[in-house]
This record gives C-alpha cells, structure tokens and sequence, in this order.
C-alpha cells in the first residue's frame, strides 16, 4: 500500500528524521515506537507533505508529490494529528466536514463515524472547543475517518486519554483494520504493539530496530533498551 | 443633542470604513498570523493606480466622468489582490517559520517601500479623487422631542455605508457557508489540524492576503475623496483599523466591525467637546492601550472558546 | 573601557576626515545628528535587542524630550539654563510615561506590546501637535536664535555630543555586563527560563524600558539644540520605523549596532544620498534594507561584524597557529605500523606495558604528568588524525581508530597491554579489547563514551561546527573537558593547540561517532577484567552512562564525586593509584 524509501526531515540544521525507509501492506497495522522526541511526528509530516522533505513516498505503487498535504490526503493517505489538533471555534459537524474537504462523501461517512463513536451524534451543533478531552480525541479520529482513508496514519491516539478510553479506542482501531492499513504512532508501546503485525523502533531519527510486533513485544532485551519497559 | 446626533451621522460611515480596514488586518492577523503594519499603504499603492487609470482613460477620450471611476475601481481592486498575493508568496512565505517579529517587522519594511515607490512614481502631493455619489449632501431638520434638530449626512456617505453593509453581509457568508471560508477559519484555528485534513494552508494565506488587501482598496476608494491621494492618505485610517482590530479582539473578525463603527463616533463625539479638540486621536489611542491591557480579548469576546 | 576609547579615537578621526573631505563644518553637524540617533539606537539595543520587548513607542520618548527642551529654552532667560532645565524636566516626564505605559504594556506580548507601544508612539505624537506649542504647523521654529551661528558652533557641537554619546555609550555597557544584563538577557531568551531563575519579569522589563526611555528622552534633547527646530511628525510613525531600522541594520544585540544603524540611516543620508537621491528613493531603498536584513541578515551588522571575525579572521589565525604549534619540538619518536601509518608517541619507565588511548580533541599530552609509573613501561601515542600521527581519510569510525592502536601494539611488540581509555578513547579502548582480546590484559575507561552512544542532539552538531571555527571557541571547549583543572590556563592553551592539530573533519564526525556508538552486543561474553572510572562532577559523560557501560562489561565502577571529565589532569595522583590498584598487588 505504502513504501517509503529514504525519508530524510531537517529543520534548518537540525535532521530530525536521518533516512528511514519502511512499507506498509494492505490491511496491516504497523506502528512506530519511540521515545519523546525521536522523528516520529517528523515522519508523519515529512510523508504526508506538511514538512518539506526528501525521498520517495508511494501509495499504491504511485509516487506522491508532497508539495502540500492537498495531494496525499486527496489520493487517500490521511492524518490524524497528534493533540487532537481540531478546531475549537467550528461546530463538532463542520470539523467533520472539513475532514471531507478534499476527499469522501460527508453524508455518508459521517454516519459511520457517528456509529463509532455515538457521543460525537449529541454533540454535532457544540463547539469542538468544548468537548472533553476524549470527546475531542474521537472527533479527531472521525474527522480522519470521514474521508474514507485508505491509509490512516495516527499520531498518539492514546495521548492524555484515561486508561478506559484509551482501551476503548484501541478497540475502535483494531475494528478498523479490514478497511484500511494503519500505520501508529504511539509512545505507549506495549498497547500499539498489541494491535499490531509489525512496529519499527525509532531513536535519535533513525529506525534502529523492525520486526514483528508479537516477537518484539516477547522480547525483553528490545523492551529493556528501547522502550523503556 | 444636535451635535451628538451630527457626530453619528458624520462617525458611523466613517467608522464603516475603519471597520472594513479593522476586518482585512484582523482576517490576516487570524489567518496568517501577522500584523500587517503596511495594510493601508499596500491599498494607497492601489489607489493611486485607480486614479492613474481614471486619468488614462479620460486622456484617451474613451470614458467620460463618472463611467471612467467606475471602470478604473476593477484595476484597483485587481492590483490590491495581486498586493496581497505578492507579498504572501514572495515575503511572508519566508519568514512564516522564523518569528512573528520578523513577519512584523517585514511588513514595516513594505510600509516604508509603498510609500518610497509612491513619493517616486507618482508624487508627494495631494491630488482630488472623484466621489462615487457626488452631489449636495442631505440635510436632516426639524423640531421633534429632542428639540432644534438640523443634521448634515454627505451624500458620499450613502455609498459607504451601503457598500460597507453588503461587503460585511457577504464576507460573513463567505466565512460561514463556503468552503474556502470554513478553510480559512480551519487554518486561523489550527493549521496543523488544517493540513491534516488536506487544506493547503500556503493556498489559504495568499487567498486571504488578497482578500484583506482588496477590502483595504475598496476603504481607501471610499476615503480618497475626503482625505484626497497621497502616499501616506491611508495612515490614520490603517492605525484606526488596527485600533478597531483590537477592539474587536482579533479574535472575532466582526468584532473590528463593531469596533471601528464605536470609534468613528467617539472620535466625532470627542471632537463636540472644545478643549478637546485635536486630542481626539491621541484620546483614542490611549484608550486602546487601556483595552489591550485590561481586556486582550476585545470588548466583543463574548465567553470563551468562541471564535470567528 | 578599551572600546570606549577606541570608539572615541573613531569619533574624532570620523570628525577630522568629515571636515577635510568637505572642508566645511557642515559635515559635523550631520555627524552629531548620527551621533544623537546612535544615543537613541542603543536604547533600542537596550530594550529590543537585550531584553526582547519589540517596542514601536521609542520615538515618542524622543519626542518628549525634545519638546520639553525647546519649551525650556522659549520660556528661561539664558540658552544654556533653558537647555539643562528643558532635558532633566524631559527625562522626568519621560520616566514617568514610561513607567505609566511600561508597567501595563509590558505584560503584553510579541504583537500587542508592538499594538500599545505603537499606539503609545502616535497617541504623544498625535498630543504634541494638538498642543498649543508657538507654532502649532511645525512645532518650535528657531529654537536656537540666541546662539550665534558659525564654526565654532558645530565643533564645539560635535565634541559636546560626542562626549554625552561616549557617556551613554559606557553607561549602557556597564548595564548590560552587569546583573541587570544579564537578566535582561534571560528574559529575552527565555521568560519561562527566567521566571524560574527567580527573576522577576515585570520589574526587569520595566527597568529595560525606562532605561531605553532616558537614552531616547536625551536623544530627543539633544535633537532639539542640535537641529534648532522641531516638527511633530519627526517623531511619528516613521521615527518609530528608523529606530527599527537602526537597531535592525546595525544589529540590536550590540550597542555599537545603534551608532553603525545611525550612521546608515540618519547619516548616509545626510552626507551624501540625500543630493543624489530622488524623493522618495531613499524610504524605499530604506524599506528594501529592511526587509531584507530581517529575511537574510537579522543580526545586524555590528553582530555580523563579530561572526565574520570569527569565521574569516580567526582562522587564518588558527592555521598560523596550527603550523607553529605543529613544528615546536615534541619529546617522543614515531613508528610505521602495518597499517602504513606513521604514528607519534612518547614513552617511559619499564615493566608491563601501560597504554594510554586519549579523547577526542586530545593527544599524548593529556597523559603527561601520567607517564610516570613506577613498575610500568607507559606508552602514549597520538591516535591518527590526532597529534603528530599521520591524517587518515576517515574520521568517523571508533574501530578503525581502534585497528589502527592494534597496529600500533603490533608495531611496539607490546602485547598485551594494560590499556586506559579516556573519553572517545575509552571507545576506543572497548572496541580495541573486544575485537583484538589477546592484546588487551586489562582495561580501565575513564569517563568513557557511553557503549550505547551518547544522546547528542543536533544543535550539538551546529555548536561544535563553530567551536572548530574560533580558537577561543576550542579553549572552551577544552576547559570544560579539564574539570577541575579548567582554571589552568597554561596548560588549558597547551591542550588547546594540541587540539588545533586534530584533523577538522573529527570535530564533527568525531561527535557523530560517539553518538552512535553502539558496542553492547559485542559485550556480550566480554571477559577482561575491566573498570570504570566516573568522575562526578563530569559535564559530558553522566553517571548513568557509565553505570550502563560498566554493567555491559561486567566492570568494576568507581567515582569520584569531586573530579569532573579528565581524572589524568585533574588529580594525576589519585589517577596512578586508581590504575596500580586495579592491577593488583
């Protein structure tokens, strides 16, 4: 589905991701795990054009120009920022429909989501800005969602969510995987790794250790010296 | 009493037009964040190009009187959009990542270049400008509850407050019910969250940097026949917009609306008043410190969270 | 006080070819205009380049005082008692606005403080016009009438404003090398920084803003008796820019920034553009050096001055240096190893061979008060692309250091030796004994590089890029490395030179190395006995680190909590007992 091949993202003289390749297949979760400050996010933006960056990035076999977010998010590959990063001052309804902004059918997808996660329905004409803190996690995930990504890139869904929720959204997530292939990025890894195929380490801006998620999860050494665990 | 009533009728359509101003540098403010200290002279630029092309084609012989203004306020309007545009892709674009006091102190940097260019291609002087409704102005009198009343409006005034009424209607449309308009609030928002969704943010500022400037042609349009054309014609009125900007909160576009009409009044009202005559501005200025400190967000802020 | 003098001796030479090249006073005077604007640009260095308020409200303080100074000479009998009243009388209102806008403004931020102060700036401009002042076009005509014209005038002019400049220039020099300064300083680098260092804002901000006003407020005095008239609009709007651009263009980190902006802006013009210029050009031309020093050039000119010393000058400098320093004679031989490197090294005494395997940026010299070691045969070399041994192509590989110190031990027929590691040698040392384990016996890491590499971030990079640029940059660096010792500047310059000898290229791959540094695997089965030595007060390695490489290598730790980065320097004694000891009796 995807495959990236040397992504390189500096910020002047700071290289906050050094050349990492990696693919993705149909239908896989892959995640990457890593500490604080390690690429992860750089990654995210270098593939989905938000950060300028060198490489290649293909969907579908089809190079993506990366001049803006326009093109990746238009062909399929959608993001799901970090912080939530909705909109405060818009209505629960025109977030969403700004996730169909450049791909999807609003009408329909919104239902979908609004099956997902029932609450967002109640909420539809209250500002974003005054959902709790979950609330705005899942109208972050369904603003991703309305536009039927094929590829859905996550950045920390989990972060500063209560352990019920969080539990809850990896449900959601892993529901999800019939319809699309998912790539995760998280700092909690022993859940991404729960739900994933396969989960490549990042440190420093560079991958430093790939495998199976199952084996690396098994792996105490792996977990000691990069996770933390 | 009279005079009260004289000072709303000379201050709202003055206020209109700070307001106008007020929306453009509160829209970029927003949007793109910076504060644009070259709004005004940006639009003067345009102005003079207005009146240059009103020139040509009475030169030519082609137009005549009133046709000429209205054929050349397109070109005005075009150039003020291509201002705008100009300055996103060629400066902002930049320094976008580097600090908002670059981005500031840049559009200082444009102030000082429209006014040389102008004192250079056109000249330092004043020079008249058709008014769109010219004619005698109305004159309000008679007695009723409130006594003696005899209340001037100009006549030019109409077409300011008229124009002004369906730019602010349509720009509030814009931003509600289109697409472009929600992407422009997106991005005033959160733009990462803006590009998340696929918004091209670069696209979005250089859409707003040529709205703003064109809105800021069509005030300096409206204001030329008063102030009359020179380079630094639209100084007080871009200070005032900014002033009305704060008013209104930058964080409610409309707010600077509202706020440059309450300032076109209070600086009539001011005026009523002998001792104060010529303190007017420094009045209003320090007001606005006054605001900034005690009420950042603008009178108009109504509860928190809530944003354009 | 040097650059006070320098700065008069250029004032006064500035002075004397000003009037030979134009033989006519004339030139002072546009010269003392430079001069009073660079009094006010150093405000603005003060508050906008020091403390980080973007304040557009400057011009007005200049205002005031100027006003307040002609209304003085209008109403007291006597030029000069009109002058001195008019200034002290500016100066206190000035203080008191500024403390009246300052104390609310200055809780603003980044564009509101820009908003206030800029509402500030033409609200007194908009004031003094509205004032009933003799004439109310253009302010105060004449201002001087009583003082005869001539010469004279503008010499003595010039001298009094380059005194009262040369004045202020110290006074402002002294503030900001003092605590004040410093805080200033902090607050513009960081206000959350600065909060926790107990400062606090409001009050240091205040402080930089009334400062800043009374060098704008006498600016603004001395505008007055220098110019003779006045004109609201001078300090309008466009004051306020040309204040910006001062401090923009000459460099707002400085003070000399202000009087290098002043003469671009104010005195440029005035000697010369202004003749040749059309109207107009020059606000255009002025708006262009504005935008383009924001885009290319922000920190100003009198800062790029210090950058280009740094880059261009001190380096032809440090190579002159380098190629004295390399050609002083060295006690010590060299010898080809099989690698086909010459390699530079001292020894001495006799018994089992001790090896000693410097740091980066290091030589054989950091082992000097070391060498002697009753019982051993000690032998420091000079790594390649260190010292006097030979450069090699490549500079970022730990084990190709290593092979080539294993060619060395072959070459010497010292094998196996008891090897000590300092710093990257202690990489070095660890790559050494796990490849070639039959020339190792024992093995002691001072402050070793970290065996799963060292978090460097790359701001890190960036800062060693410039430490390799300026030598002073290098004798930092190498002070810091000497904990304790740091305050030995003999030795700190002797190391520092040696340093100088490194191939460049290791000022950066070096780092990178260590960086990536990654030998816990091959730990793995590692067998020879091993210590490490931690110094605590160590400001490179921390004490984890060299906790984590101890246990990958199943070392003994020891620390020492009063020693910093280099135990060798820092405490030779403790140093020959440490290692002596760990050989066993």
């Amino acid at each position: 589905m995807l495959e990236v091949t040397d992504l390189a993202v500096s910020y002047g003289p700071i290289h906050a991701v050094k050349s990492i390749s990696f693919t993705l297949g149909e239908g896989e979760i892959v995640s990457i795990i890593g500490a604080n400050g390690a690429g992860k996010t750089s990654t995210l933006f270098g593939i989905m054009g938000i950060v300028r960056s060198r490489g290649s990035v293909r969907l579908r076999g089809e190079e993506l120009r990366r001049k803006s977010s326009t093109e990746p998010t238009a062909k399929g590959m959608v993001l799901c920022p970090e912080n939530r990063r909705i909109f405060p001052g818009l209505t629960v309804e025109e977030n969403l429909r700004l996730g169909t902004f450049v791909r999807g059918n609003f009408s329909e997808m919104v239902k979908q989501v609004y099956s997902l996660f029932p609450i967002l329905r109640e909420r539809t004409r209250q500002l974003a800005g005054s959902l709790s803190g979950g609330e705005q996690q899942m109208l972050a995930v369904g603003r991703a969602l309305v536009a039927s990504p094929e590829v859905l890139l996550l950045d920390e869904p989990s972060l500063g969510l209560a352990p019920v929720l969080v539990d809850e959204m990896f449900r959601v997530l892993t529901n999800l995987r019939d319809r699309m292939s998912i790539l995760l990025v998280e700092q909690n890894a022993t859940k991404a790794l729960t739900i994933s195929d396969r989960a490549h380490v990042m440190q420093n801006g560079r991958i430093v250790h790939s495998g199976e998620a199952g084996a690396m999860l098994r792996d105490d050494k792996l977990r000691k010296a990069y996770l933390g665990m | 009493m009279n005079a009260l009533l004289q000072a709303i009728a000379i201050g709202v359509p003055q206020g209109a037009l700070y307001g106008l101003m007020g929306f453009g540098i509160a829209l970029i403010f927003r949007s793109a964040g910076t504060l644009n200290f070259s709004h005004g002279y940006s639009a003067m630029v345009s102005v003079l190009i207005t009146l240059s092309t009103i020139q040509w084609f009475l030169g030519m012989g082609w137009l005549e009187g009133h046709a000429a203004l209205f054929a050349a306020i397109p070109v005005g309007l075009i150039s003020g959009a291509v201002f705008g545009v100009l300055i996103d892709i060629l400066l902002m674009r930049r320094v976008k990542h580097v600090s908002p006091a670059s981005m500031l102190m840049i559009t200082l940097g444009l102030l000082l270049v429209f006014e040389g260019a102008a004192n250079l291609i056109w000249s330092p002087d004043y020079e008249s400008f058709p008014r769109i409704l010219p004619g005698a102005p109305f004159v309000f009198q008679g007695a009723g509850v409130l006594g003696e009343v005899r209340v001037i409006f100009r006549r030019n005034d109409l077409a300011v407050m008229l124009i002004a009424l369906v730019i602010s209607l349509s720009m509030a449309g814009l931003m509600k019910y289109t697409k472009i308009g929600l992407a422009i609030r997106a991005r005033g928002q959160d733009p990462i969250g803006a590009q998340a969704v696929g918004i091209n943010t670069n696209r979005v500022d250089s859409i707003v940097w040529a709205i703003a400037i064109t809105l800021a042609v069509v005030v300096g349009i409206l204001v030329a026949p008063i102030t009359r054309v020179h380079p630094t014609m639209l100084m007080n009125t871009q200070l005032l917009g900014i002033t009305a900007a704060v008013l209104g909160g930058f964080s409610s576009l409309f707010g600077a609306i509202w706020g440059g009409l309450i300032i076109g009044v209070l600086e009539r009202v001011v005026d009523i008043f002998p001792a104060l005559d010529g303190y007017e501005t420094a009045i209003i200025f320090f007001l606005i410190i006054l605001v900034l400190v005690f009420k950042p967000e603008g009178i108009f802020a109504p509860r928190q969270g809530r944003k354009a | 006080m040097r650059r006070t003098l320098f700065l008069a001796l250029a004032i006064v030479a500035a002075g004397v070819l000003a009037y030979l090249w134009t033989g006519g006073t004339y030139a002072l005077g546009s010269l003392s205009l430079v001069m009073v604007w660079a009094i006010a640009g150093m405000g603005m260095v003060i508050i906008i380049g020091n403390t980080g308020q973007l304040s557009l409200g400057h011009a007005a303080f200049m205002g005031i005082g100027a006003y307040s100074t002609a209304m003085f000479i209008e109403w007291l009998p006597g030029v000069y008692a009109g002058m001195l009243v008019g200034t002290l009388v500016g100066l206190a209102i000035a203080i008191v606005f500024a403390l009246l806008i300052g104390l609310p403004a200055l809780r603003l931020r980044g564009y509101y403080l820009a908003i206030a102060t800029i509402a500030f700036g033409v609200g007194i401009e908009q004031a003094i016009r509205a004032m009933p002042f003799p004439n109310p076009v253009f302010g105060i005509p004449h201002i001087l009438r009583d003082v005869p014209a001539g010469y004279m005038r503008d010499i003595t002019t010039f001298f009094l404003i380059a005194a009262i400049f040369l004045v202020f220039f110290t006074i402002g020099r002294v503030i900001l090398r003092s605590p004040f300064g410093v805080k200033f300083r902090m607050i513009r680098d960081s206000e959350v920084a600065a909060r926790s260092f107990g400062t606090n804002l409001t009050r240091n901000k205040l402080q930089a803003f009334v400062i800043s006003a009374i060098f704008c407020a006498t600016a603004g005095s001395l505008f007055a008796v220098t110019q003779g008239v006045l004109q609201p609009r001078t300090f309008g709007l466009i004051a306020a820019i040309d204040l910006l651009l001062i401090v923009i263009i000459g460099g707002a980190i400085m003070l000399e920034g202000g009087l290098i902006g002043s003469f671009v802006i104010v005195g440029l013009p005035a000697l010369v553009l202004e003749e040749i210029a059309p109207a107009g050009s020059l606000t255009l031309i002025y708006g262009v050096l504005l935008i383009i020093f924001v885009v290319a050039l922000p920190s100003g000119i009198a800062t790029g001055l210090v950058l280009l010393w740094h880059r261009k000058l001190q380096r032809p400098y440090m190579s002159a240096l380098r190629y004295v320093h390399r050609r002083l004679p060295a006690r010590g031989t060299s010898v080809t190893t099989s690698r086909g490197a010459h390699m530079f090294y001292t020894e001495k005494g006799a018994g089992p061979p001790l090896l000693y395997i410097h740091g980066n940026t290091g030589s054989h010299r950091w082992f000097r008060e070391v060498m002697d070691m009753p019982g051993y045969r000690t032998v420091a070399p000079d790594m390649v692309n260190f010292g006097r041994s030979d450069r090699i192509e490549r500079a970022d590989s730990i084990d190709l250091y290593a092979d080539h110190v294993a060619a060395f031990i072959e070459a010497l027929d010292i094998e196996p030796c008891y090897t000590v590691g300092h710093s990257l040698g202690g990489g070095v040392a660890m790559s050494l004994a796990m490849r070639y384990p039959q020339k190792v016996r024992r093995l002691v890491l001072i402050d070793p590089a970290p065996i799963d590499g060292m978090d460097l971030d790359d701001d890190y990079y960036a800062l060693i890029e410039a430490i390799k640029q300026s030598y002073v940059g290098i004798k930092r660096a190498v002070a810091r490395a000497m904990g304790s010792r740091s305050g030995d500047r003999r030795l700190n310059g002797l190391l520092a030179r040696e340093a100088l000898l490194m191939n460049e290229e290791g000022f950066v791959k070096h780092a990178e190395a260590v960086a990536s540094l990654d030998l816990r695997e091959r730990a793995r089965g590692f067998r020879i006995p091993a210590l490490v030595v931690h110094g605590g007060m160590d400001p490179i390695v921390t004490e984890e680190q060299s906790r984590r490489t101890a246990q990958a290598l199943g070392a003994e730790m020891k620390v020492f909590g009063d020693i910093g980065h280099a135990l060798p320097i820092e405490d030779p004694e403790r140093f020959k007992e440490t290692v002596a000891l760990f050989d066993g009796p």
